[in-house]
């Protein structure tokens, strides 16, 4: 009975009648073709979850860069390992990659979040982004297993044809082209780094290289209290935790905001005007690592022996 | 070591499975003793244990192996000697605890009411490395040297067997509490027989435990709106969800650990007895954390003098106190025993002179042990006394606030809390009405063959968004 019941929470699944998970597949496979689409040659390419979604153009950084651009974010429900996983199977010799991870997703210790499983079967990639024998059997079994709020929200959609959810409408670079409204409220940063998390970083920072790509880190920008150090002690961990990896791209205040008006229904999500300011700082900060990374390479060539 | 977490059945299945099977080969070669089953249960035990937190399992073997060895030397010394012994040794296993539970709230909590103290000192104390299982292990070993020390004529008991007792994995990280009567002869006779009965028996009390954990519990957890203090229909409803939660949460723990048990072939104490079909506060007791409540009746209640001498609201209330600091380092927890033991005091001092219908008891009962969680769920000192405020402010309750009310939840959450509330009350209406056909049996038509897989079958389909630890396991 109890297969018979995964079977049937499997196929629940890859029906995609959860919203979040209809929503993520159509964010993702929208921005795979795009990522397809464009021409050969080396790209910009965003990942993460939903603060990467609302919160970075991708148009703008093409137009400041001067090289195409990708906004690859999708959802942080998904966890690291998938995200991680996608993002991969898109980067190819020559991309600068920059990865912008909700500082959750770095803190869990497994590599798949609530909706990796319902996503996974949704795609039909069952075990997506598991690392080793234990977390790919998670990782399976979730997929098939339903949680309420998933099977209430496939009521509605069955009933009444609510979606629950903006329509995934992304530009012509994979950005938002909605913006959601509401206020956000205050976040706080807590916890470090998982060392599951680390390893599952420094993987993909290996396969990035491996591919002939680079690697660039970034902290997202989030809503926090104005007076809130611990938030910005907790910040400087995650930074420092990513930048043994990759360089980490971010403000003096780690990226942590305390202006309201930057943000919409969530504290990852920008605004549109926020956004833009964000993406063309994004920009300079993504010139001058590579700047930065070209000059070690010439000096680190001229210092080696002939 | 938590029932919720993947890799606990992973380690289970990867270590136990080939375990056993080299145990059927080796039986067949004739190299297998009836006494290497004993050393595979502790060495199972022992790296699910070490799995989930070396750091507790260093502690919990050290303690175990100092005891083990008191409790070899008291029949070869006198008998007041002996108590001393085992005096010195339960000083020590509750001083551990005590270090690790309380010494931040004994120098921040206690003592900070009298001196101005810097709390936890260089962070020497962090109440998150709170070993799993310290509170109960501890409570369980105190109990085996109190009743070996007071039977002069108590057998020897091999070590295997004594460590097999204190760390058998379905019961050492929150209990139930088992005593020397009833599992010593248990762990001393263990074989891995795997018999059809007892591993059907097993799943249906682990399927019953999963639903009662995955769809009860962690869903009703999404709903408890802790950080509300102004809407008294939230904070109100917030109180009853989070008293269905704790016992769905607290009992499908122990539903598993009974399974795991049963699986096995040992027998654990049914932890909980459908409390809330209680009709006094006095049945609630007998029926809530049934091992905990028997513990703190036969080593603290009744060694005070239990209802003898007159002393019997006194003992009580000390009974309540150190029950409420058990379960937590705080005042709220404190404050949360005390009201219970002025509840048993007043029910013990009405019950002869009142006659409260059943109904009414349960009613009465009910509410005020649901109530009472408010004390338990809430740590936060300044958000408790505004709920408590707003709680006493009848203008508080005005249809604006409950239009308001409806605000705290989109319609999905809405529709999601009605099916867990719904299915709570089907399972506790289904245990009172199996208390009253079955004496002492409240979860046996949950157990039955079809039942029992088809709870598991709904675990896949409505657990919650998210797990959520075990409540228990803070204690």
């Amino acid at each position: 009975m109890l297969g018979l019941a995964w079977i049937g929470a499997y196929a629940f699944n890859a029906a995609g009648l959860d919203t979040d998970v209809s929503w993520t597949r159509s964010v993702y496979l929208q921005k795979r073709a795009i990522a397809a689409s464009l021409p050969p040659g080396p790209r910009v390419l965003v990942v993460g979850g939903s603060g990467v979604h609302y919160g970075v153009d991708a148009l703008e950084l093409e137009r400041e860069l001067r090289m195409p651009a990708v906004n690859f974010g999708l959802h942080a429900g998904l966890g690291l390992g998938p995200i991680l996983a996608l993002a991969l199977d898109e980067v190819r010799a020559g991309d600068i990659v920059v990865l912008i991870p909700e500082f959750g997703i770095l803190q869990d210790t497994a590599g798949g979040a609530w909706l990796s499983g319902m996503f996974a079967a949704a795609v039909g990639r069952p075990g997506l982004g598991a690392r080793g024998a234990m977390d790919t059997a998670r990782e399976i079994f979730r997929a098939g297993v339903v949680n309420q709020n998933s099977l209430g929200k496939g009521v509605f959609v069955g009933l009444f044809g609510a979606t629950g959810r903006a329509r995934p409408v992304v530009d012509a670079r994979g950005a938002t082209a909605i913006f959601l409204e509401g206020t956000a409220s205050a976040s706080k940063v807590e916890g470090r780094m998982s060392a599951s998390s680390r390893r599952r970083v420094e993987a993909f920072a290996a396969a990035v290289r491996a591919r002939g790509a680079h690697l660039l880190a970034a902290l997202p920008w989030l809503l926090v209290e104005a007076d809130d150090d611990a938030s910005l002690a907790a910040a400087g961990g995650y930074a420092a935790d990513l930048g043994r990896i990759a360089p980490v791209l971010r403000d003096d205040r780690m990226n942590l905001k305390s202006d309201r008006a930057l943000f919409s229904d969530t504290s990852y999500h920008l605004t549109a005007a926020s956004r833009t300011i964000r993406s063309r700082e994004l920009a300079a900060q993504i010139r001058n690592a590579l700047n930065a990374a070209i000059r070690a390479d010439a000096v680190s060539r001229a210092g080696r022996p002939r | 070591m938590n029932f919720t977490q993947f890799s606990f059945w992973w380690i289970l299945a990867v270590v136990g499975g080939p375990a056993l099977l080299a145990r059927t080969l080796m039986l067949r070669a004739g190299l297998w003793r009836d006494r290497h089953d004993a050393v595979l249960l502790f060495a199972l035990s022992s790296v699910l244990f070490w799995s989930a937190s070396p750091f507790s399992f260093t502690i919990h073997l050290a303690e175990l192996l100092v005891n083990y060895a008191v409790f070899r030397a008291l029949p070869r010394v006198g008998r007041r000697s002996a108590y001393a012994l085992a005096g010195a040794a339960i000083a020590l296993d509750l001083s551990v605890l005590a270090y690790f539970k309380y010494a931040d709230f004994l120098v921040r909590d206690v003592a900070g009411l009298l001196f101005a103290v810097r709390a936890n000192p260089g962070g020497a104390i962090d109440a998150s490395t709170l070993p799993p299982g310290i509170s109960f292990y501890t409570f369980q070993v105190v109990a085996f040297m109190i009743d070996t020390a007071r039977d002069p004529k108590a057998k020897p008991v091999a070590l295997l067997d004594y460590l097999n007792f204190a760390s058998f994995f379905p019961l050492v990280v929150a209990g139930p509490i088992e005593r020397r009567a009833s599992l010593l002869p248990q762990m001393q006779q263990f074989r891995w027989r795997c018999s059809a009965s007892d591993i059907d028996a097993g799943l249906r009390w682990i399927a019953l435990g999963a639903f009662a954990k995955f769809v009860l519990a962690d869903n009703l957890a999404l709903s408890v709106k802790i950080a509300e203090t102004a809407n008294p229909w939230i904070v109100l409803s917030s109180i009853y969800l989070f008293g269905l939660r704790i016992y769905f949460d607290f009992a499908g723990y122990s539903f598993i650990a009974l399974g795991l048990g049963r699986l096995l072939g040992v027998r654990l104490t049914v932890n909980f007895l459908a409390p809330y079909s209680s009709t006094s506060i006095v049945e609630f007791w007998r029926r809530w954390h049934v091992s905990l409540s028997r513990w703190f009746r036969d080593y603290v209640y009744l060694p005070l003098g239990g209802s003898r001498h007159g002393l019997v609201a006194l003992n009580l209330l000390i009974v309540f106190l150190v029950s409420g600091l058990w379960h937590g380092a705080g005042w709220n927890y404190v404050m949360w025993g005390a009201g219970h033991g002025l509840m048993m005091v007043a029910a013990r001092a009405l019950s002869r002179r009142v006659r409260v219908p059943r109904p009414a008891g349960w009613f009465l009962t009910f509410n005020a042990v649901m109530i009472s969680w408010l004390l338990f769920m809430e740590t936060d000192a300044h958000r408790l006394l505004a709920k408590i405020r707003t709680l006493l402010t009848p203008a508080a309750y005005s249809a604006a606030a409950l239009q308001a009310a409806r605000g705290f939840y989109t319609q999905v959450e809405a529709l999601s809390l009605l099916i867990t509330v719904g299915l709570a009350a089907a399972t506790l209406l289904g245990e009172w009405r199996a208390l009253r056909e079955d004496g002492e049996r409240p979860y046996e038509w949950l157990l039955q063959p079809l039942v029992a897989p088809a709870l598991l079958g709904l675990s896949l389909f409505l657990s919650a968004k998210g797990f959520s630890e075990f409540v228990y396991f803070s204690f």
